[in-house]
């Protein structure tokens, strides 16, 4: 089974209304590896990072999950999706908790922990992403990268196979994304198996194995790092490649 | 059914044109649909300045009767003249003015507003099955009594639970909002009030099986019993004694006197005995010996002094003593217990709204087409329909096909369900006012629809939707009011009946009422503010 990739993605196509968002899209991930995902704005890159947890539908093809495809709807989807973290561009801590409350309340409602175990471990995790003094606020008093740092620890808690990371830094301040990218890094090197759609070139160089780049919708390029950053093939990525790292 | 009411209708139509074909063959004389003719006297001598020789003059007087008492008040409709023992001593009191019966004037007096029409003169005399009390006689003359009768019970055929007053505790027994029948059996008895603006909608309330009882004066009971003696029947003795007056206004207390006189001259000349026998005697009773009339002293005693004479010292003022809250200060328990049943009336309705209102709220947002259309059609129906109408339905329709929980339960049931509606919308705006992202991120650590929804969208809707909600509960604790029509004994019941009984302190009482309402509504409000706090999340 150690073959089996993570993410599987086969012939996989979306429309929304006439716009085909999604075209042709073939990509394994495999157990442990990080994949980013780049392109310019309306590539399809979130679209196809959202499709993985089926917050987007698909039209055709088909999506595994460690080998499992994943189910259309009901219990057995919300079971998928325990296993699949999620960290958003805007965060999306539930503003009604306290940090605490929303690292806990998926182990203990979902995963049926007790509420000690569970705080036991989202004080670990809370530690570990560094705001654990932090505990007992409510999301709207952190600053961005804070309630970013938690909404990775709330994803962690449900102990995920896989993390989809959708430009998690687009919406911080510069000297916030640091923070949260310093989280990833430790993240990576730990053997998490993660895909991440961002514009940190300097994320992709260090800590990816992998660099995906779509755009309108296509996986056009793929590559290690070093060698889509130093000779890109298709013109499409040299021309974006240009235009981000001449300015 | 339909057809048979249709043909009723056909048949009532046909009576009244031939009736009024009738009237207009010849000249309208005016006789008494009886047949009976009183004497009619010839330029009557009354002192000069007296009211009774104004209305000789005028050679006109209007009189205030009931219109929907068979028996004793009653006009049919298209019909000119009433029929009924009061119209008849109507014409025999005209009569003695020396006014001939069609310069009668005939005017409905509803239960509610007889002393108001004597008091503004909308009326010269009420004859409408007006019992003498002593709170009447605060306000308006009562010369007689005429005819003494006493108070029974109208039931079901086949009822055999209710034998007499004292079968009546916890019964729901209709009657005249005002009237003196309605506070006997609720004060006396432990029956539960339903008050109504006529005995005939009484009547069938007692049909349909909305209330177990009908109470009032034998007399009227009577005549209602003698329309349907396959559906009705009048049980037990008569528990109080009623005594018919002629009101008359206070500005005018040497009415009285006459009046007193012209009764004990019908029966003294049998012209009363003509009358009953036309009208009340039809059901088989004897015509009844002649009352004891009160004297006069008694009946004007509030206004003697000052409009006869100097002040004796020894009569009170027109007011009522005691000053200005006695209503309040002497009904202070049916006050209470009125907004007791307000707050439970708003209570339940509350509860059904919430619990229905944020289902359908959910069924509207819910993934699964069906659901939504379900939600969506429901707020139509109950959004767009008239509480009114609601209630008309559940409490006239569906006891009709078998579905009756009683009237508290099928009131709040109209109520709590188009409030639901309301809180539905509210609940919806507040589902949409919170990010996309609450459910994306609560879906994506694996939690299914419901648990998305009570876990994570609508504990923060709730806190949206505390204003409006909060508006909402406002609505519907006034929207209760409407139960009044229906005769649950609740503040704004309260309020018509007191107004009754106290007519010199109207204003007082709408405004004590009115700041109950308020007193309850600032309540809603603040308990809403705490809310508002509670569940801040910045």
């Amino acid at each position: 089974m150690a073959d089996t990739p993570m993410v599987a993605m086969q012939g996989v196509q979306k429309h929304f209304g006439s716009l085909h968002v999604l075209q042709d899209i073939e990509l394994d991930v495999a157990r442990g590896e990080v994949v980013v995902v780049i392109g310019p704005s309306g590539s399809g890159k979130s679209t196809l990072c959202r499709t993985i947890n089926r917050l987007e539908t698909i039209d055709e093809g088909e999506i595994r999950v460690d080998g499992e495809p994943l189910p259309a709807e009901g219990k057995a989807l919300a079971r998928l999706r325990a296993d699949v973290g999620m960290v958003f561009q805007s965060f999306n801590l539930f503003a009604h908790k306290t940090v605490l409350e929303n690292v806990t309340l998926g182990p203990i409602k979902v995963r049926g922990q007790s509420k000690a175990d569970a705080e036991a471990r989202a004080m670990e995790l809370l530690r570990r992403v560094g705001v654990d003094s932090q505990a007992q606020k409510l999301p709207a008093q952190l600053s961005g990268g804070q309630q970013q740092r938690v909404a990775i620890a709330r994803s962690l808690a449900m102990e995920p196979k896989v993390m989809l990371f959708d430009e998690p830094t687009s919406a911080l301040d510069p000297e916030m994304i640091k923070e949260v990218l310093d989280t990833m890094i430790d993240l990576a090197k730990g053997g998490m198996t993660m895909i991440v759609v961002t514009h940190e070139m300097g994320f992709a160089r260090t800590a990816a194995d992998r660099v995906v780049f779509m755009a309108d919708g296509r996986i056009v390029e793929q590559n290690t790092p070093h060698e889509f950053f130093s000779a890109p093939q298709s013109d499409r990525a040299k021309d974006f490649l240009g235009k981000i790292l001449n300015h | 059914m339909k057809v048979r009411t249709i043909k009723l209708a056909a048949v009532a139509a046909a009576v009244v044109l031939a009736a009024s074909a009738c009237g207009n063959a010849g000249e309208d004389d005016g006789t008494a649909p009886s047949g009976n003719e009183y004497e009619v006297v010839d330029s009557p001598d009354f002192e000069a300045g007296s009211r009774m020789a104004e209305l000789a003059e005028d050679g006109k007087v209007t009189i205030g009767v009931k219109f929907d008492q068979p028996g004793v008040g009653f006009k049919a409709a298209g019909s000119d003249t009433p029929t009924g023992i009061d119209p008849e001593l109507g014409r025999i009191i005209a009569g003695q003015l020396g006014i001939e019966p069609e310069n009668i004037d005939w005017v409905e007096t509803i239960s509610d507003n007889r002393e108001p029409f004597l008091e503004n003169g909308t009326v010269d005399f009420v004859i409408a099955s007006y019992s003498i009390t002593d709170e009447r006689r605060q306000v308006v003359g009562q010369a007689g009594p005429y005819y003494v009768t006493g108070q029974s019970l109208l039931v079901a055929k086949d009822d055999d639970s209710i034998n007499g007053p004292d079968d009546l505790e916890g019964k729901k027994v209709c009657s005249v909002t005002g009237s003196t029948s309605i506070k006997t059996v609720e004060e006396e008895y432990g029956a539960t009030p339903a008050g109504f603006d006529t005995y005939s909608e009484c009547v069938d309330q007692l049909k349909n099986g909305s209330v177990d009882a009908v109470t009032t004066d034998g007399a009227i009971l009577l005549g209602y019993a003698a329309e349907a003696p396959d559906e009705l029947k009048v049980v037990g003795e008569p528990f109080s004694e009623e005594r018919y007056g002629v009101g008359y206004s206070k500005d005018s207390p040497e009415l009285c006197q006459f009046l007193n006189d012209t009764i004990e001259k019908a029966y003294d000349d049998g012209d009363f005995e003509k009358a009953f026998d036309a009208t009340l005697g039809k059901s088989g009773n004897d015509v009844p010996s002649k009352p004891t009339l009160d004297a006069c002293a008694c009946s004007n005693a509030a206004v003697a002094g000052s409009s006869t004479g100097p002040a004796t010292g020894a009569t009170t003022p027109a007011t009522r003593p005691g000053g200005d809250v006695d209503a309040f200060s002497e009904n202070f328990d049916l006050i209470l217990d009125g907004f007791y049943k307000t707050i439970q009336l708003t209570a339940v309705s509350a509860a059904i709204a919430f619990v229905i209102g944020t289902l359908v709220a959910i069924a509207r947002v819910s993934p699964v087409g069906v659901l939504r259309g379900v939600g969506a059609t429901y707020v139509t129906v109950f959004r767009n329909t008239p509480l009114l109408v609601l209630i008309l339905i559940t409490y006239y329709g569906l006891p009709e096909i078998g579905i009756n929980f009683g009237f508290f339960i099928m009131v709040t049931m109209a109520m709590g369900l188009y409030t639901a509606s309301f809180v539905a919308e509210a609940l919806r705006s507040g589902i949409n006012g919170i990010a996309v992202g609450q459910a994306e991120a609560a879906r994506s650590i694996g939690m299914p629809f419901g648990m998305t929804m009570t876990q994570v969208v609508l504990p923060q809707s709730f806190r949206l939707v505390v204003p409006p909600l909060a508006s909402v509960l406002i609505a519907l604790t006034k929207n209760t009011s409407l139960a009044a029509v229906f005769g649950i004994a609740e503040a704004t019941f309260r309020m018509r009946g007191l107004t009754n009984d106290y007519t010199s302190e109207r204003w007082v009482i709408f405004l004590g009422i009115a700041l109950g309402y308020v007193i309850i509504v600032e309540l809603i409000s603040f308990g809403a503010s705490r809310f508002e706090k509670r569940w801040a999340v910045a």
